[in-house]
């Protein structure tokens, strides 16, 4: 059953095979966790949110259909999730990955030898750049360049323009650089150097 | 700059994208910590295996078999519950009921966790 695409299980899934939905929840229950992670900085709410993400998706199983990507949305579900939660004022403070909880893993760690000599200093600085961003921006952020969504992707799970979507993650990134601008122009000499 | 305006890229903020990006891409994903994952799937599993005993709309009698109380105790805090009357009877939505479950536990969580961090300061006062 792995081998079947997302649509296809979901299918699936609507037709009552329910283990069709435990490959799909197998395939992105890190992807939403790390998402709404990253997006509110509460570990709490990531798991509130994350179980109501995958609820909602048993929930509309049977109005599914297939006209956008299976990622796009559930990552529209995840993030009007989020949206509420802020809207309801139960966000608590902002806090970085490594103040917040220090027992967070990373599921892959870095692989080449030489991402790891810079890695851990920038990684941290990166996370927490990436915390201190916009909710627009970060939302775009991180299902573009994190999550590997597409530009049409992410304009369906976030209810935007394409050409918006390019706009913020030039905006994000731009954002994230400047912030960046000593570690990443240390890298650049580095590199050079080699 | 407005959200229709196109995008046009130094050779300098092509490279400062390229090397974000690349710093992006390395990002790990964030592993659901056990008991997390632990939590979420027997609520899923409520959830899947409810659908199959019940349909969309209960009876009082159906949601105290749902909640596994007695009869009683929905009749009694009937004025909590999400619950509608036609025809002269009481009725539930189920999904208005997962919802109210929901939050139930999602209070029950932050209750605990105060508890527990009143708990830690009298143990550290002590």
């Amino acid at each position: 059953m792995d081998e079947l695409t997302d649509g296809e299980l979901m299918v699936m899934f609507k037709h009552g095979r329910r283990e069709a939905f435990a490959v799909l929840f197998g395939r992105y229950r890190d992807h939403v966790w790390s998402y709404l992670r990253r997006l509110l900085g509460d570990a709490g709410a990531a798991e509130d949110l994350t179980q109501d993400t995958f609820l909602a998706v048993i929930r509309s199983r049977g109005t599914y259909e297939p006209r956008a990507p299976f990622a796009a949305w559930l990552f529209r579900i995840a993030t009007n999730a989020a949206r509420s939660h802020f809207r309801r004022g139960e966000r608590m403070t902002v806090h970085t990955l490594a103040e917040d909880d220090p027992k967070v893993e990373p599921v892959a760690a870095l692989e080449r030898p030489e991402d790891c000599a810079y890695g851990s200093e920038l990684s941290a600085a990166f996370e927490e750049a990436v915390s201190e961003l916009p909710g627009a921006l970060k939302e775009v952020f991180l299902l573009h360049q994190v999550h590997g969504l597409g530009d049409g992707e992410v304009a369906h799970a976030l209810d935007l323009a394409p050409a918006s979507v390019r706009v913020y993650l030039h905006r994000a990134r731009k954002a994230l650089y400047e912030r960046l601008r000593p570690l990443l122009g240390d890298l650049k000499e580095s590199r050079t150097d080699d | 700059m407005t959200d229709n305006e196109h995008v046009e890229l130094t050779a300098e903020e092509g490279w400062l994208e390229e090397k974000v990006g690349a710093t992006a891409r390395k990002l790990p994903l964030l592993a659901m910590p056990a008991r997390s994952e632990l939590r979420i799937r027997a609520a899923l599993d409520r959830e899947l295996t409810g659908n199959q005993d019940f349909g969309p709309v209960l009876t009082v009698e159906q949601l105290a078999r749902y909640l596994q109380v007695p009869t009683g105790d929905i009749h009694e805090q009937l004025a909590e519950l999400p619950a509608f009357e036609f025809a002269g009877e009481v009725r539930f939505l189920r999904a208005s009921i997962d919802e109210w479950i929901h939050e139930r536990e999602k209070r029950f969580r932050r209750q605990l966790l105060e508890t527990s961090v009143r708990t830690d300061r009298i143990l550290r006062l002590a």
